[in-house]
C-alpha cells in the first residue's frame, strides 16, 4: 500500500485526537478527583490540577463504607462470573457437541435471553425474588444472572471450531463425555474461555440496574450503585463524587491493563463465523 | 460419537431450569399482570383485559418514550458501527502504534456506566463543564445540555456512542485481520483506488462481522437505562425518557405494576419479533458447515 | 471442581448470613427494631448518635439504624419495596408530603393511641408543628414532627453589596427579591442572580402559590386549583426572572447550590437544612434571610409556608415491637435529641423550648444567630399538600410542565393547565 509521509501524519493526528477524546472522560475523572473544590468550577481545560489535593478521597473513605462496597463487588463478581462460566460451559458443550431433538429450539431460547432487555422482565423477576425471600440479599442478586446467554453463545461458537477428530480420539481413548469436555474442549479453547471470563467479569462488576433494584441496604450495595447514591444529596460535590467514581473503576481498569491480551486479541470475531 | 440419550440434557438442564425460573416464567407472569389491575401493596387483583394496553397507547409519555428509544437506537447504533469500522481501518494502518491505540479505544468499554455517567454529569455541566468551555474557545455557546429538551437526548446518545464504539473497533479489527492481503495486492495491480478497494473487497468480506456488530450494538442500544437514570432522570419534561426507563419508573417510582407490566410485555414481544427476524437472516448467512 | 463448590458454599453462607442482619441473634429479652432515615455523612452521624444513646440508655430494646439513599423519594420507594417483601422497618421518618401515602398505603400506626395510653404531654410542643402530623379533620395525631424545615433565602452579601444592596433579614416582598436578582445578575462576569431549588419536588411551587393567595387543590370538591390566577402569578414570577430579566438560569437545584457556594450566584432559595453546609463551605459573607412577608407591593397576600422536612412514623408490626418503636420515638423527640438535630443538621425541632433564646440552644444561637431564622417564621407554617393518591406521579407531572415552560416549550399558562388536566385525569376527578 502506498503511504506518503503526509498521509501517515494525518492518520496519526486523527487517531491521536480521537484517542484523546475517547480517554478524556476518564482523565477528567482523575483530574477532578485530585483538585480542590474551589478551583474546579473555575478551570477551563487543564488536565493536571495545579495542586494535588486528596481531600476528595479522604472524604470518600470517611463518609462511606468504601471498603465494604469494594468487598461486596469483589465477592459478587467473582462468585457470579465463576458460576456463569461453569454453567455456561456445560450448556455450551451440550449445545455444540451433541445432536438431539429440540437443539435448535434451545439455541433460539439462548439467543432470546441475550437479545431481550433484562428490564423487560425486571418487575416480574423482582416478584419472583420476593417470593423466595431474596430481596436485599445476594441470592437475589446472583441467581437470576447465572444463566447467561452471552456466555453460552460465545463458548458454543468456540467449541464448534474444535475439530471433531479430537473428540473422536478421546472417545477411542475411553473418555466419557465429561472427560472429553475437560481434556479436549477446555484445554483447546482455554484462551477463548479466559477472554469470555474477563469480559463477563467486567460486565458483572459494572452491573448497575439489577443491583439498584434488588439491594436496599446501603452496606450491601455494590460499587456502581453505591457511588451514585453518594452523589444523591442536594449538592453535587464534584471532587468527592469523582474520587468515588475513580475508586470504583480502578480495579477493572487495572485488570484490563494487565490482561489486555485476553480482552483484545482472542478472536471475538470468530463468534461471527 | 456415542453418548447416552440423556447426556446432552444433563448438560443443559441447570441452565434450562434457571432460564425457566428467571426468564420464561417472568415473561408469562408479566403478561398475566398486564391483563390485571394489580395493587402491589394490598395484593388486590382485578381482571381488566386490554385496559392497561389501551391506557398505555393513549399515554403521550409512553409514546414519547418509544419515539425517544427509536431515535436513540437509530442514531447511536449507526454512529457506533460506522465509527467502529472507520477506526478499525485506521488503526490497522497505523503500524507500531496499533497496540497503543487499540488499548486506549477500548477503555470506555471497561468503565462502568455509572462511573462514566457521573463523569459526564460534570462534563456536560452547562456553566462550568469542560465541554462548553472548550466550545467557547471557538466562539460557540454550548447548549444547556442536560437541562434543555433539545440537547438532553443527544447528550445521552453521545455517551452511548462513546461507550460502545471501542468494542466495535476491536471486532472489526479481528475481522480485517482475516482478510487475505493478496486480494488487496491483486486490486493494486488492477490500479484500484483506496476507496474502490474498500467498497469491493473490505466491506463485502466483512459482512458477517458487520452483521454481528450491527446486531450486538442494536440490541444493547435498546437497553439504555443507567445514563438516563443518573444524568437526566428522563427529563427535562420526558425529553430523554426511553422505553426501559419508562418501565422502571412506572414500576419502582410510581408503583404502577399494571402499566409497567404492559410496557414491559410490549418491549419483550417487540424484541422477540426482532430476534426471530434476525436469527432467520443469521441462519441463512452464517450457519454453513 | 472442589474449588468451585467451596466457593459456592462460602457464598451460600455469606448470602444467608447477610439476609436479615438486624434480626439475628435476638435473645428472648431484647426487642430489636430498625429505624430508617435519609441522612448520610455528617448528618447521618446525628442519627447514629441518637440511636446509640437510646440503646445505651436502656436494656430492653436494641435499635439499628439505616440510611436509605435517594432522599425521601428513595426512602418511600424502598419502604414500598420492603412492604411487598414484608420487611418493613418499625420506625421511620418520612417527608411531610407523603403523610397520606404512609397512612393509606403503608398502614402507618397512629400515634394517638400511644399518646393517650402513655399520657404523653404534647404541651411543650409548638402547636403549628404538631399540626404537621395531625389529621385536620379528626384531630388525630397520627405522627409527630421530627425535623422540620422551611426554605430560607441565602444571599452572598459580598455580591449584593458590590451592587449597592444591603439586604435586610426580613425582606418585604417577592417583588423586592426579583429586583435584587436583576441587579446582581451579571452574566458577562459569570455571576447569576438567583436560583431556586425547585426541581426536587413541588414544595417551593406550593409555597409561592400559597403566598400568592392560591391553593393546590380542594379534595372536597375534587378540583385542582393550582392553575388558577395565583398559580399563573408564580409562573409569571419565575418566567419573568428567567426569560425577561435573565437573572434566573435554567439549571438544576444542585447546580444552583454548587454555583452559590462557589460565589457565582447571588441569591438562592433553599431549605434551612442546607444551612450548615452553606455556612461551612461558603468563602464569602453569607446572609440568611427570611421569606418575604408579602407577595408584592399591594400586600394582598401574606406569606404562607408549607412546612418541609419530616415526621416520624411507627409502621405496623407486632404489638411488642410497636411499643418498642414508641419508646424510641419518645427518645428521639426529647430535648437532647432535638439539640443534636438542630446543631448537626440545621433543621427545626418541635419543642417550644428549642426556639427559646434562653433555653438549651442558647450557646448555639449566640454563636450562629442565623441558625434560628426559620423559627421566626413558624406562625406562618401550613401543611404541605398531600395528594390523595399517586403523589409521585402528580408531582412529576407538575414539575415536568414547569420545566417545559422554562424551556419555552409552552407558555406558563399552558404548562399549568396541562398539568392540572393531567392531574385530574390521574385522580379521576
Amino acid at each position: 500500500m502506498y503511504h506518503s509521509r503526509f498521509s501517515r501524519l494525518v492518520l496519526h493526528i486523527v487517531l491521536g485526537l480521537t484517542a484523546c477524546i475517547v480517554v478524556f472522560p476518564f482523565l477528567w475523572m482523575l483530574t477532578v478527583s485530585f483538585s480542590e473544590q474551589s478551583s474546579v468550577l473555575n478551570r477551563v481545560l487543564i488536565i493536571f490540577p495545579s495542586t494535588w489535593n486528596i481531600e476528595g478521597y479522604k472524604e470518600v473513605f470517611r463518609q462511606t463504607p468504601y471498603f465494604r462496597w469494594f468487598l461486596n463487588s469483589s465477592f459478587i463478581t467473582i462468585l457470579l462470573t465463576t458460576l456463569q462460566l461453569v454453567f455456561g460451559t456445560f450448556a455450551a458443550y451440550g449445545l455444540s457437541r451433541f445432536t438431539f431433538p429440540g437443539r435448535e429450539l434451545l439455541f433460539f431460547l439462548v439467543l432470546c435471553t441475550m437479545m431481550i432487555p433484562p428490564q423487560a422482565i425486571m418487575l416480574p423477576s423482582y416478584m419472583v425474588i420476593t417470593s423466595f425471600g431474596w430481596v436485599n440479599s445476594y441470592w437475589g442478586l446472583v441467581m437470576p444472572n447465572i444463566a447467561k446467554g452471552y456466555v453460552i453463545f460465545m463458548l458454543r461458537q468456540f467449541f464448534l471450531q474444535i475439530p471433531r477428530q479430537l473428540d473422536e480420539a478421546s472417545q477411542i481413548d475411553g473418555c466419557n463425555s465429561l472427560q472429553t469436555l475437560y481434556h479436549v474442549y477446555l484445554v483447546s479453547a482455554l484462551p477463548a474461555i479466559i477472554s469470555v471470563t474477563l469480559i463477563q467479569f467486567v460486565r458483572n462488576w459494572n452491573d448497575y440496574y439489577w443491583a439498584l433494584v434488588v439491594i436496599t441496604e446501603k452496606l450491601k450495595l455494590t460499587l456502581p450503585v453505591a457511588i451514585v447514591t453518594f452523589r444523591d444529596e442536594t449538592l453535587v460535590r464534584w471532587v468527592p463524587t469523582m474520587a468515588a467514581a475513580v475508586l470504583s473503576v480502578i480495579p477493572v481498569v487495572l485488570l484490563y491493563l494487565f490482561g489486555q491480551r485476553y480482552f483484545l486479541e482472542t478472536n471475538l470475531a470468530s463468534g461471527t463465523k | 460419537m456415542t453418548y447416552k440419550r440423556w447426556e446432552p440434557y444433563a448438560y443443559i438442564a441447570p441452565v434450562l431450569v434457571l432460564f425457566a425460573v428467571f426468564f420464561i416464567f417472568p415473561f408469562f407472569y408479566s403478561l398475566f399482570i398486564s391483563f390485571n389491575d394489580w395493587n402491589i401493596l394490598t395484593g388486590d387483583k382485578t381482571f381488566v383485559g386490554l385496559k392497561n394496553y389501551r391506557t398505555l397507547f393513549a399515554s403521550k409519555i409512553f409514546g414519547l418514550s418509544i419515539r425517544n428509544t427509536l431515535l436513540y437506537v437509530f442514531t447511536q447504533m449507526p454512529c457506533s458501527v460506522i465509527l467502529g469500522f472507520l477506526y478499525a481501518v485506521l488503526i490497522e494502518k497505523s503500524g507500531r502504534a496499533k497496540v497503543v491505540y487499540r488499548l486506549l479505544f477500548f477503555i470506555p468499554v471497561v468503565i462502568s456506566v455509572s462511573a462514566a455517567s457521573l463523569s459526564f454529569l460534570t462534563i456536560f455541566n452547562t456553566m462550568h463543564g469542560p465541554l462548553n468551555a472548550f466550545l467557547k474557545l471557538f466562539g460557540i455557546t454550548g447548549p444547556n445540555w442536560l437541562n434543555s429538551p433539545k440537547s438532553a437526548l443527544p447528550a445521552i446518545i453521545i455517551i452511548g456512542v462513546w461507550q460502545s464504539f471501542g468494542y466495535n473497533v476491536i471486532l472489526y479489527m479481528s475481522g480485517l485481520k482475516q482478510i487475505d492481503g493478496q486480494l488487496y495486492e491483486a486490486a493494486d495491480l488492477d490500479g484500484a483506488s483506496a476507496l474502490r478497494k474498500t467498497i469491493s473487497i473490505t466491506l463485502p468480506l466483512l459482512s458477517p462481522v458487520s452483521f454481528f456488530v450491527i446486531v450486538i450494538t442494536t440490541l444493547s442500544s435498546f437497553q439504555v437505562f443507567a445514563t438516563v437514570q443518573i444524568l437526566t432522570n428522563g427529563g427535562p419534561n420526558n425529553a430523554s425518557t426511553v422505553w426501559v426507563f419508562y418501565i422502571w419508573r412506572e414500576a419502582f417510582r410510581y408503583f404502577e405494576t399494571s402499566t409497567a407490566s404492559s410496557a414491559a410485555t410490549l418491549l419483550f414481544v417487540f424484541m422477540l419479533a426482532a430476534t426471530f427476524v434476525l436469527v432467520r437472516h443469521f441462519q441463512k448467512t452464517v450457519f454453513y458447515k | 471442581m472442589a474449588a468451585v463448590s467451596l466457593l459456592i458454599s462460602g457464598g451460600l453462607l455469606f448470602a444467608g448470613g447477610n439476609q436479615e442482619a438486624p434480626k439475628e441473634g435476638s435473645t428472648p429479652d431484647k426487642i430489636e427494631i430498625t429505624f430508617t432515615h435519609v441522612f448520610s455523612g455528617a448528618r447521618g452521624e446525628v442519627m447514629k448518635g441518637i440511636v446509640d444513646r437510646f440503646n445505651a440508655s436502656q436494656d430492653r430494646i436494641v435499635v439499628s439504624q439505616r440510611d436509605v439513599p435517594g432522599w425521601y423519594g428513595g426512602l418511600l420507594e424502598q419502604l414500598q419495596t420492603l412492604a411487598v417483601g414484608k420487611q418493613l422497618p418499625e420506625v421511620t421518618i418520612m417527608s411531610l408530603s407523603e403523610s397520606t401515602t404512609m397512612r393509606s398505603q403503608l398502614g402507618a400506626v397512629s400515634m394517638q393511641h400511644y399518646i393517650d395510653h402513655d399520657g404523653y404531654n404534647l404541651d411543650p410542643f409548638i402547636p403549628r408543628m404538631l399540626d404537621l402530623g395531625r389529621d385536620a379533620a379528626t384531630g388525630e395525631q397520627f405522627a409527630l414532627p421530627f425535623a422540620v424545615s422551611t426554605p430560607l433565602i441565602f444571599v452572598n452579601r459580598d455580591l449584593l453589596r458590590a451592587k449597592g444592596i444591603d439586604a435586610p433579614v426580613q425582606p418585604e416582598t417577592w417583588a423586592q427579591i426579583r429586583e435584587w436578582a436583576k441587579t446582581v445578575s451579571d452574566p458577562a462576569a459569570g455571576i447569576n442572580g438567583i436560583g431556586f431549588q425547585l426541581d426536587f419536588d413541588t414544595w417551593q411551587f406550593q409555597i409561592l402559590l400559597d403566598s400568592f393567595g392560591g391553593q393546590m387543590a380542594d379534595v372536597a370538591t375534587r378540583k385542582v386549583l393550582f392553575n388558577k390566577e395565583a398559580g399563573q402569578r408564580v409562573m409569571d414570577f419565575w418566567l419573568g426572572m428567567m426569560l425577561k430579566d435573565g437573572s434566573f438560569p435554567n439549571i438544576t437545584g444542585s447546580e444552583a447550590a454548587d454555583n452559590f457556594i462557589n460565589g457565582k450566584l447571588g441569591i438562592i432559595v433553599a431549605t434551612t437544612g442546607n444551612l450548615r453546609s452553606f455556612t461551612e463551605n461558603a468563602q464569602f459573607d453569607l446572609g440568611v434571610l427570611e421569606l418575604p412577608t408579602w407577595d408584592d407591593l399591594e400586600r394582598k397576600n401574606p406569606r404562607r409556608i408549607a412546612g418541609g422536612g419530616s415526621n416520624i412514623f411507627i409502621l405496623p408490626s407486632t404489638p411488642e415491637k410497636q411499643e418498642a418503636a414508641w419508646e424510641f420515638v419518645k427518645f428521639a423527640l426529647n430535648e437532647e435529641s432535638m439539640k443534636a438535630i438542630t446543631e448537626g443538621m440545621g433543621y427545626m425541632t418541635a419543642r417550644k423550648v428549642m426556639a427559646d433564646p434562653d433555653g438549651p440552644m442558647a450557646d448555639y444561637m449566640a454563636k450562629y444567630p442565623d441558625s434560628l431564622r426559620a423559627y421566626d417564621m413558624i406562625d406562618d407554617l401550613v401543611n404541605w399538600y398531600n395528594w390523595p393518591r399517586q403523589g409521585a406521579r402528580i408531582t412529576q407531572t407538575l414539575l415536568d410542565n414547569i420545566i417545559a415552560a422554562f424551556n419555552e416549550q409552552k407558555s406558563g399558562k399552558e404548562a399549568l393547565d396541562d398539568a392540572a388536566n393531567a392531574t385530574m385525569q390521574i385522580l379521576g376527578w
